[in-house]
This record gives structure tokens, C-alpha cells and sequence, in this order.
């Protein structure tokens, strides 16, 4: 009886479901079968099986190549890096937009920041270039004020990861402060009230109730922010890059790019792509076992 | 409306207001520099003459794009994209995000259906297969092919089911009481409740089929059906020195990649700009907890 | 209910937006250049009156698919388009080919969307490719034979423009077969010349450089002689850019002076050799590392792409270059923008010694035209061919060159684009520049065809009516121009690439690995750091896949003498 009507009460449920299985069942799960290309020479026109079966031998060609390990260094450090400013930032700024009270001057602000999402990297390299110059950039410039001498932001093998977390963040934390202001209404101002009559100042209400209420969500985005980890933004260090500073700032993507890899060598473009996917779900997996335990919390 | 800010002392108020101050400016500079690009002749733009102000000002960059009727076909292509693949993917989104967010017991293979669709972000075979499929699903070369595969988009079904599962089982508890089901929860009850999220996954959906580019170039057989940001992507300056022109010559100074690109981006932008303040006021409306009390 | 009426008033203004951006465009859609090709629907055919050598048309007419890249600046006349052109209706009236596109993409996707199509079995029957993917569908059984339908039907034109360049069929040959028509074009086109500031040699009154030594020597007084007379140090004897060696600002031509070679393949004592580890770099590298330290080279160029660098030509901050003919379109003309008298003069390439300096450059042939294996008239594709060598690209009747290739007084509608089948004569060019000169010394512009006369009237507006933008032609084909210099890299003063096929296993595999290196190493070396990196690069890229490599080329050669 119990589970019968338990059925019952799901299969709404399936329905909603359905369409959306069918979907992804045909435009992402059928397409997974082309994994088989890692392990063959592919070989135009044969179709997904015609093509001869190397084994492993793909895998052995990437890892091979001569700078492939500090290459992935490279990736890990700089997307690691992008993903906890990708969270820093946002959260205190959607903290600190929280706290203003001129409607104008907020939704002013939300809008602008937004802005730099639409601008694209190849005309941000030019601008960045003459920004970031060391002889006549606005930055150094700034920085020769207060006495530090120039940096060659671009240049400098040690210092070009750091350009790259800076402002890609710049231009990408408009969207993720839009989802914490989003969940930030989700908080109940009643428990801001309780704790004004407890006395409770500005820090400790940001502490103790602010945070904790989009916690979900911050744990949320960054558990999903690992299935990029091994995406240190192609696009973006393709531009501003240069033989300066492959040593840190060559990526696996633009390793992959510049070894043309992507032309005719299909199989061995398809090895990368699952070696990135198997490091993701480790990393996802492990990040929503960690988050189960400790925040008690699970994405679903 | 979050009535219930409470004001923050002067000078924390001061500094909170400075630092976005600032962070607004050094987002706003880039765009009015690209701005005064696109306003700007190639010499100045090359000779970096322009700041954020328009030097030698021109419109030749932004005919120049405009022009080719293709733009007017691209643009009408994309905003028809715009309007139909928004309702399909939220609607999509809502549907998938529902069940996803009921309880284990409600909804017992409620893991079995997260992992299917989880793994579909971590896992793909490539550019071929994919294509493999869309043209054995008939949708090279069609209007669908920039609805359809890309429908359902994973992370934005998890903002969704996590804000559903935010708003208070008591509510839901409630009216399941008075004979709701789930049909009915889900529109009188979530989806009103969930106005913020649901207006910035719009917003996201919104702007990420205006902005896609690739799929339109490799999926279509033909430039006459290129959404715009596909367009625009085939837009350069290319002086085939075979047959050079005076009017070419004298035209290579006035417009260049750097300022084309440059009212490119612009064209493509101000439509965002528009909708944009028109969604935001539901990013940050409460939520009503009339209903809770009692 | 403010809201409301708040909310109806922003829609209502959004809609008035867009339907205006419509109305805007679509007028904006409605310029349409006057049509000069004779639009579809007449009733004559464009074709009655002009001399055209054709043979028996097809009949019944044949079925051709093909795929073509195209990006926003091909433009059509009124009625027409990708599939209904002149070009189309040649290939179906004259030739009786009915020729289609399976699919048109922009220029920047053709690659990839080839590989999509072929690997999704949609193979068009007659298509471009680029030399590895010749080698790849060759491999893999996806192309017909054209040996016997060239032997047996190639017209005396084709087979002239396609041996002019020697190295044009070879590279279309895998084992003896011929599997592709080469597109040609002028090799020689991508050799490097040098380009001076010629107002500053005069300002600072310097002689036309002969030697490497005078190169160094101008560089320096570029960098400390303040040319541009501003009072201020701002300007750099030599413009470079981050990727080294480009088609502007590419050091190749520096090193061509110290007889070194870089990236191409040559012959020395008998073997074939790579000209990045030869030890001439060193010396090009020790030179340029003095210049860096004496400022004569902008600080940043390691950062500075090619855009970056446009920018320091365009503001005036440079004085030389190495770079190929046609720089003055574009770059150069830039510089014009802060100086009116600005003024680049192409030179030979200097040597460092007695023996002179050799330009290199490298076959230009990229694209190959293949028909897939099956396909019933494999023949057809040599008759377009012969159509165009036979009736258009040597034809120096205007009638003609207008209704094929495009009119003068409509640039923007360039017809030519339409079809795949385009080859260039490698030396009609130079020969065309050539009498180009000879009618300026006798100031009779008289059998010049349209083209030719046009940049006659071009450079004469130069000299006899001071019109300043026009010195772009007078540097590039008039008298000195850098095409007349052209024409001795062709003869003694060039290097040819050797190695013009596809790429062999190991170099596929390893060589982008040894470019990164060399890149590397070279930007570093000049940067400051000790030419030791020099001979450990060397060292390593023997080691790490160079020796290989070297192999293959070398039998390779063997059997491509």
C-alpha cells in the first residue's frame, strides 16, 4: 500500500523528467560513445569504429611531451587560483552591494559590473598590454606613486599567473555576484532582526547569519567550479601569452593548441579531453563527499 | 526589497561605498575605451591616441559592420533564438530541477537521475560525434540545432533545484495538506517564491544564446543562416591586395580589426544592455513569508 | 501599480528599440553597389562576345558538389548568390557542370568544418585541402587518382602556370600519383625586404644601407638621433613583435644577412639542414642581443604582439623592418597618420660580408584542389581548371578580366571568390610590375592592362601632384619598389625553402615541441641572457626528436629531387 502510493505520487515526477532524459539520452550521452577515439589512430571517414585500435598509445604521446608535467602544474595552480578568487570575490561583493541603501547607486553598480563579461579577450589583450606596460602603464605608473618598482605583468614568468587570476576574475565576477545576491534574499531577514535586539553588530550578523545562508550556495558553485579545474582559460591566456612565460603560463589547452594537436591527431585531442573529465569527477567526488561530512550539505 | 537594511556606521558605510566606487570604475573604463575605439579612425586607434574619448570621430566602423545585410538577417536570427530557446530551456530547467529537489523519500531515485545528468558535464566524446549526431537528428543546417542540443543547461538546473529546496518545507507541507500536488507546488508555490533565481538563470540563458558564436558557424551550411555573433565573428578587414582600391586604401585608414571589433562588441552589447535593468529588479525581491505564519 | 505602469512603459520602449535597430538596418541593407556584371534574368548571355576557348560542354549536364570559405567581405550584385553567380552559370552554360556548395563557412572554420563533414561521411566531390590533410585523406582512401585525367586532358596554360613553380605538381605527388591540383601563387611573395624610414635617413642625412654593418649603425642613430624631432629619446632603430618571425617586423630577413636561416630547411656539404641550429644564428643572435642592450629594441617587444607592434610603427617609434612586399598597405601607411612626410623605402637585405645576403622564403603553395574517391568525372575538375588558365587569369582583355574577375570601379565585389578553382601565375606578378616600370621610365602607360594602368595613374598622382597617401604604390611597385627587389631574390639573392611536403611522423609529433624551444631561447638570448642557451637548444633539439627529423627530410629529398 505505502509504496504503491508512493509510486503513484512519483511518477509526476517522471514525467517532468522525461523530456529532458530523452534529450540529453540523444545529444550528450550518445555522443560520449566518440570517447572510443582516444584509444584508436583516427583515421577521416571511417566512422567511430573504422579507425585502427592503438591502446593506450595516445596517452603515452601527451605524456611524453617534454614540458606535459609542469604543464599541468601550470593548469591546476592557475585554475585553482581562479577558482578561490572566483568565490572570494563575488561573495564580498555581493556582501558589500548588501549593505547599501541607495537603490540607484546599487543597481548602478550591479549593472557595470556586469560589463567587462562582454568584452572579449582579444580586444582586452590590447588593452592590457598597454596597461600593464612596464615603462608607461597606468598600473605601474599607480604603483611608482607609492614607491614599488614597475613589474613586467606580462612578461614576468613568476608574476604572469597572478595577472591571469587577477583579471579574469575582473572580468568575470559580475555573474557569480549576481547569484549570491540572488541567494542572499533567500535569508530571512527575521534572523536579522532577532539579532539586532541581541546586540549583535554588523560583523557578527555578516558572521553568523549572512554567510551561513549562502553557504549552500557558495559550496554549491564551487564544487562546480571543479569540473573546469583542468579549463585555465584557453582563451584568455592564448591572447595575453607569449614564450616569455610558457614556463608558468602554458596551459594544457594552449600546449595541445600550439602542438596542433587538434588538426589531424582527433584521437589524441579525445585522450586530453578524458584525462581532464576523470581528474574532474575524482575532484567532484571527493568535494561532495568533504561537503556531506562537514557542511552537511549535499548539491542534491 | 531587503527593507530591512540596517544602515551601517558612517565611516564603514564610507569605505563600503568607495571600494564599489572604484570596482565600478575599473569595470566601466575598459567599456568606454571600447566605446571611443569603436568611435574612433584606425590611425587613431593604432597610434593609441584614444583614451575613453572618441578621437577622429567616425561612424565608418559601425557602417561598416551594419551594412551587410546580413547583419539585419543575423540579428533577427539571434533574437529569434533568444525568444524561443529561453522558454525552452527554462522550461526544461524547471522540469528537471524539481524532481531533483524533492527529498530522498518523496523521490527514491532522485541520485540515480542527479549522477545521469552530472555526468554529462564532466564527460564528452568531442566536437565529431557530436556532430555526428546533431546531423543524424536532421538539424544541420536548421534553426534548431541552436535550441535543441544545447536545451538543457546542468548548472543551471542546480541553482534551481537549490532554490527550490531553500523555501520552507512547512509551506509545501502545507498545501500538500490541502490536496496539492506536485504540479501545483511547484507553480503556486516555488516558482513564485523563487523569482530571484529563476530571473538571473533567465538572464544567464538569456545572454548565453545571444553571446554563442560556435555553434552557429559550425553548424549552419551557410552564412544566411549565422545567428549575429556569428556574423560578426566573419567580420574582418581583409584588403586583398590583388585588387586594392583607392576607396579601399583611403577606407584602411579610417576603419581597422581594432575599431570593427570594437563596434562589434557594442552592437551585440546594447541589446543586453536594454533588458538587463528591465530583469534586475527581480534579482532582489524577498520573499514573502506572509504565507508562513500560521 | 506604479510598478506596473513603470514595467509597460520599459517594455514598450524596448520594443520601440528594436523595431527602430530593424528599420535601421534594413535600410542600411538596402546600399547595394550598382550592379556592373550582367544581372540574372537577361536575356542574352553574359557570355556572347567574348573569346573564350571552352570545350564540348557536358551533355548531359554533370553534378558537382563542392564547399567553399567565404567570410563577410565576399559580396554579390542584385540576385546574386553563393550558388547563383557568374561563376556557376560559367561552369553550367560553358562547361555543363552544375556546381553546388554543400555548405559555405567563414574562412576561420574551414578545417574544422571539413573534418566534421568528411568524418560524418559527408564528403562534397570536389574540395580544397591544405598539404597534411592531402597526405591524411590520401591515406585513408578518400581521394581519386588524377594522373591519367591530368596527363590526358591538362591544357598547354595549365600545365605552364603549373610548372612555373618546380615545386608546385611535386608537392601534390605521393608515390608517384598525382592526387591534387595545386593552387598556386607567387612564392616569392612571402621573402622578406628591408624597410627604412627613408624621411629620417635623410633628416639625419644616412646613406642607403649596403651592408649589416650600416644596418647596426642605423639602428643605432634611430634609437639616439631623435629622427622624429620631438627632443625626446622615444623611438627604436628596429621593430619586432612576440612571435618573432612574422610577415611584419620577422627577424628571418636580420638573419638572412648573416647568411643564417631560420626555419627552413637547405642544402650544406651534400645534406639537407635545419637553418635554426646552424651556427650563422649565433651571430644574428649576439647581434640583436647588443641591440636590445642599447635600447634599440622596444623592452616589451616579448609581450607585444603583432597588433602591439602595428601601434609602435603607426606612432612613429620605429625605424626599420624586416617584412614582406606589401607591407606598405598595411602596416606602414599608418605611419602617416602622426606624420605626413613619413616615407618607408625598401632595401636588399644587407650582408655582414662580402658574399651577399639571401632572402629566404618558402613554397607558397597551401591549398590543394581533390576530388573523393567514387566521383564519376574526375576530368571536370581539370577542365575548370584549363577554364581558368586558358580564358581568365592571363587574359589581358578588360572585357574579360571585368565579367570574371571583378571591375575596377566595383572593388567590393570581387568575383573571383566564388569559385575554388583560382590559381595564380607564380610570375605574372613580378612580370606584370615589371612592365609596370618600364612604362613609368617611359612615362607611356600605353598596353598596360586595367590593373596595371590603374597603379600607373596611382604612382604618377605621387610624383606629379604631390598626393601623399599614394606613396604606398610608389614604394611597392614603382621604381625601387620592394617587387623590383623581388625580382632578385628570385634569381641569385633567395634561398628556397627544400622541404615543401607535407609534414614527415617525427616532425608532426615533435617539431611544434622544438619551435616552443627556439622561441623560447631566442626571445631570451636577446632579452639578455647568455648566447650558452644558443648551443644548448642546439644540443637539445637534436636530441629530443632533431635528429630524426633531419633523417626523414633527407629522404625525403632524395626522393623529391
Amino acid at each position: 500500500m505505502y509504496s504503491r502510493r508512493k509510486l503513484i505520487n512519483e511518477i509526476p515526477l517522471y514525467l517532468m523528467l522525461a523530456p529532458a532524459v530523452v534529450l540529453v539520452l540523444i545529444y550528450a550521452y550518445a555522443p560520449m560513445v566518440g570517447i572510443v577515439m582516444a584509444f584508436q589512430r583516427v583515421l577521416p571517414g571511417k566512422g567511430l569504429f573504422g579507425s585502427p585500435w592503438v591502446g593506450l598509445d595516445n596517452f603515452k604521446f601527451v605524456a611524453q611531451m617534454p614540458t606535459i608535467l609542469q604543464v599541468i602544474w601550470n593548469t591546476v595552480r592557475i585554475a585553482g587560483l581562479k577558482a578561490i578568487a572566483g568565490v572570494v570575490v563575488p561573495v564580498s561583493v555581493a556582501l558589500m552591494l548588501n549593505n547599501v541603501t541607495s537603490h540607484a547607486f546599487k543597481r548602478t553598480v550591479q549593472t557595470v559590473i556586469y560589463l567587462p563579461h562582454f568584452l572579449s579577450w582579444i580586444i582586452l589583450a590590447g588593452i592590457m598590454v598597454d596597461i600593464l606596460s612596464p615603462s608607461d602603464g597606468v598600473v605601474n605608473r599607480l604603483l611608482g606613486l607609492v614607491g614599488i618598482k614597475p613589474v613586467f605583468f606580462l612578461g614576468d614568468d613568476k608574476v604572469f599567473p597572478w595577472t591571469m587570476v587577477v583579471t579574469d576574475v575582473w572580468k568575470s565576477f559580475g555573474f557569480g555576484t549576481i547569484v549570491y545576491l540572488a541567494a542572499l534574499t533567500d535569508i530571512d531577514p527575521t534572523l536579522y532582526e532577532a539579532a539586532v535586539v541581541d546586540g549583535a553588530t554588523r560583523g557578527q550578523q555578516t558572521w553568523y547569519i549572512t554567510l551561513p545562508g549562502i553557504s549552500g550556495t557558495i559550496i554549491m558553485l564551487s564544487t562546480l567550479s571543479l569540473s573546469n579545474i583542468l579549463n585555465a582559460g584557453f582563451d584568455q591566456i592564448f591572447n595575453l601569452y607569449s614564450p616569455l612565460v610558457y614556463r608558468t603560463g602554458d596551459i594544457i589547452d594552449t600546449l595541445v593548441f600550439r602542438t596542433g594537436i587538434m588538426n589531424n591527431q582527433y584521437g589524441v585531442a579525445t585522450a586530453v579531453g578524458l584525462l581532464k573529465s576523470i581528474v574532474s569527477l575524482i575532484l567532484i567526488a571527493v568535494a561532495y563527499k568533504l561537503a556531506a561530512k562537514w557542511a552537511d550539505y549535499r548539491i542534491f | 526589497m531587503n527593507e530591512k537594511i540596517i544602515r551601517l556606521p558612517f565611516f564603514q558605510n564610507m569605505l563600503n561605498l568607495l571600494v564599489l566606487a572604484v570596482l565600478a570604475v575599473l569595470c566601466v573604463f575598459p567599456i568606454l575605451h571600447t566605446l571611443a575605439l569603436s568611435l574612433s579612425s584606425a590611425t587613431a586607434a593604432s597610434s593609441g591616441r584614444v583614451t575613453i574619448w572618441p578621437v577622429e570621430f567616425t561612424l565608418q566602423s559601425y557602417q561598416f559592420v551594419l551594412e551587410n545585410p546580413a547583419f539585419g538577417k543575423s540579428f533577427l536570427i539571434s533574437i529569434a533564438r533568444v525568444l524561443v530557446g529561453v522558454p525552452v530551456n527554462m522550461a526544461l530547467t524547471i522540469l528537471v530541477a524539481y524532481p531533483l529537489s524533492r527529498s530522498k523519500r518523496e523521490f527514491r531515485a532522485r541520485d540515480i537521475f542527479a549522477w545521469f545528468f552530472l555526468i554529462t558535464v564532466l564527460f564528452s566524446g568531442g566536437l565529431i560525434p557530436w556532430y555526428m549526431v546533431i546531423k543524424q537528428t536532421g538539424l544541420i543546417d536548421s534553426f534548431w540545432a541552436l535550441i535543441i542540443p544545447g536545451a538543457l543547461p546542468v548548472f543551471n538546473v542546480i541553482l534551481v533545484a537549490n532554490a527550490f529546496k531553500s523555501i520552507p518545507k512547512e509551506l509545501e507541507e502545507a498545501a500538500a495538506m490541502d490536496g496539492a500536488d506536485h504540479w501545483t507546488i511547484l507553480f503556486k508555490i516555488l516558482l513564485p517564491m523563487s523569482l530571484p533565481v529563476l530571473a538571473t538563470v533567465t538572464l544567464f540563458v538569456a545572454v548565453g544564446h545571444w553571446n554563442a558564436w560556435f555553434d552557429g558557424l559550425i553548424l549552419m551550411n551557410s552564412p544566411a543562416k549565422y545567428p549575429l555573433q556569428s556574423y560578426l565573428q566573419t567580420v574582418i578587414v581583409s584588403p586583398d591586395p590583388r585588387m586594392l582600391s583607392e576607396r579601399d586604401l583611403a577606407l584602411l585608414k579610417i576603419i581597422s580589426n581594432r575599431t570593427t571589433r570594437a563596434a562589434q562588441i557594442f552592437i551585440a552589447m546594447i541589446p543586453i544592455l536594454i533588458v538587463y535593468p528591465f530583469l534586475q529588479r527581480y534579482f532582489t525581491t524577498g520573499i514573502k513569508l506572509g504565507s508562513v505564519k500560521g | 501599480m506604479k510598478t506596473q505602469s513603470g514595467e509597460k512603459l520599459q517594455f514598450k520602449l524596448i520594443l520601440l528599440l528594436l523595431a527602430s535597430i530593424m528599420i535601421l538596418t534594413s535600410c542600411g541593407g538596402g546600399k547595394k553597389p550598382a550592379p556592373t556584371v550582367a544581372p540574372s534574368g537577361s536575356e542574352t548571355s553574359p557570355f556572347t562576345g567574348l573569346n573564350l576557348s571552352v570545350p564540348d560542354p557536358y551533355n548531359p549536364p554533370i553534378e558537382m558538389t563542392s564547399v567553399i570559405a567565404v567570410n563577410a567581405t565576399v559580396k554579390f550584385t542584385e540576385g546574386n548568390d553563393i550558388n547563383n553567380n557568374i561563376w556557376t552559370r560559367a561552369y553550367r552554360d560553358l562547361l555543363g557542370i552544375n556546381f553546388t556548395y554543400k555548405w559555405v563557412v567563414d574562412g576561420s572554420m574551414y578545417d574544422q568544418k571539413l573534418g566534421l563533414s568528411i568524418n560524418s561521411g559527408d564528403i562534397p566531390d570536389m574540395f580544397a585541402v591544405n598539404g597534411s590533410q592531402l597526405k591524411l585523406y590520401q591515406e585513408s582512401g578518400l581521394l581519386t587518382d588524377l594522373t591519367s585525367v591530368y596527363d590526358a586532358e591538362a591544357s598547354p596554360n595549365t600545365r605552364d602556370i603549373l610548372t612555373q613553380d618546380p615545386v608546385a605538381l611535386r608537392a601534390a605527388t605521393i608515390d608517384g600519383k598525382l592526387w591534387g591540383i595545386p593552387l598556386t601563387d607567387a612564392s616569392v611573395a612571402t621573402a622578406s625586404v628591408l624597410w627604412v624610414r627613408q624621411d629620417w635617413m635623410t633628416k639625419l642625412g644616412i646613406e642607403a644601407p649596403a651592408s649589416m654593418a650600416d644596418v647596426l649603425d642605423i639602428s643605432r642613430r634611430f634609437t639616439e638621433e631623435d629622427p622624429d624631432g620631438n627632443g625626446v629619446k622615444d623611438t627604436f632603430g628596429m621593430c619586432m613583435d612576440k612571435d618573432l618571425f612574422g610577415a611584419i617586423g620577422g627577424l628571418q630577413g636580420f638573419f638572412n644577412g648573416y647568411h643564417a636561416y631560420p626555419g627552413i630547411w637547405f642544402e650544406r656539404d651534400g645534406k639537407i639542414v635545419y637553418g635554426s641550429v646552424q651556427p650563422e644564428i649565433r651571430d644574428g643572435l649576439l647581434a640583436l642581443q647588443k641591440m636590445y642592450a642599447s635600447g634599440q629594441i622596444d623592452p616589451e617587444f616579448g609581450v607585444k604582439d603583432v597588433n602591439a607592434m602595428t601601434e609602435s610603427i603607426a606612432q612613429g617609434k620605429c625605424g626599420m623592418e624586416f617584412g614582406v612586399w606589401w607591407n606598405p598597405y598595411h602596416p606602414l601607411n599608418l605611419s602617416q597618420a602622426n606624420n605626413q612626410d613619413a616615407y618607408w623605402q625598401a632595401f636588399p637585405i644587407p650582408s655582414v660580408d662580402s658574399a651577399p645576403a639571401k632572402s629566404q622564403y618558402s613554397t607558397a603553395i597551401g591549398s590543394f584542389l581533390v576530388v573523393r574517391n567514387g566521383y564519376e568525372h574526375p576530368e571536370a575538375l581539370i577542365r575548370m581548371v584549363n577554364f581558368w588558365t586558358d580564358n581568365i587569369v592571363r587574359s589581358q582583355e578588360d572585357a574579360v578580366r571585368t565579367v570574371f574577375l571583378g571591375d575596377i570601379k566595383n572593388p567590393d565585389v570581387v568575383l573571383y571568390k566564388y569559385t575554388p578553382v583560382v590559381l595564380w601565375e607564380p610570375n605574372a606578378s613580378i612580370d606584370g610590375s615589371r612592365k609596370l616600370r618600364e612604362a613609368l621610365a617611359k612615362h607611356d602607360p600605353t598596353g598596360l592592362n586595367n590593373e596595371m594602368a590603374w597603379r600607373y595613374r596611382i604612382i604618377q598622382a605621387y610624383f606629379e601632384q604631390g598626393i601623399k597617401e599614394a606613396w604606398v604604390e610608389v614604394a611597392t611597385n614603382g621604381p625601387n619598389g620592394a617587387v623590383s627587389i623581388l625580382e632578385g631574390v628570385l634569381g641569385d639573392y633567395g634561398l628556397l625553402n627544400r622541404f615543401y611536403g607535407p609534414p614527415t611522423p617525427t616532425m608532426a609529433e615533435k617539431l611544434p615541441t622544438l619551435q616552443t624551444m627556439e622561441s623560447e631561447m631566442i626571445t631570451k638570448v636577446i632579452m639578455g641572457d647568455s648566447i650558452d642557451l644558443f648551443d644548448q637548444f642546439v644540443n637539445d633539439w637534436y636530441e629530443l626528436g632533431g635528429t630524426k627529423i633531419v633523417e626523414e627530410v633527407n629522404q625525403w629529398a632524395e626522393a623529391n629531387p
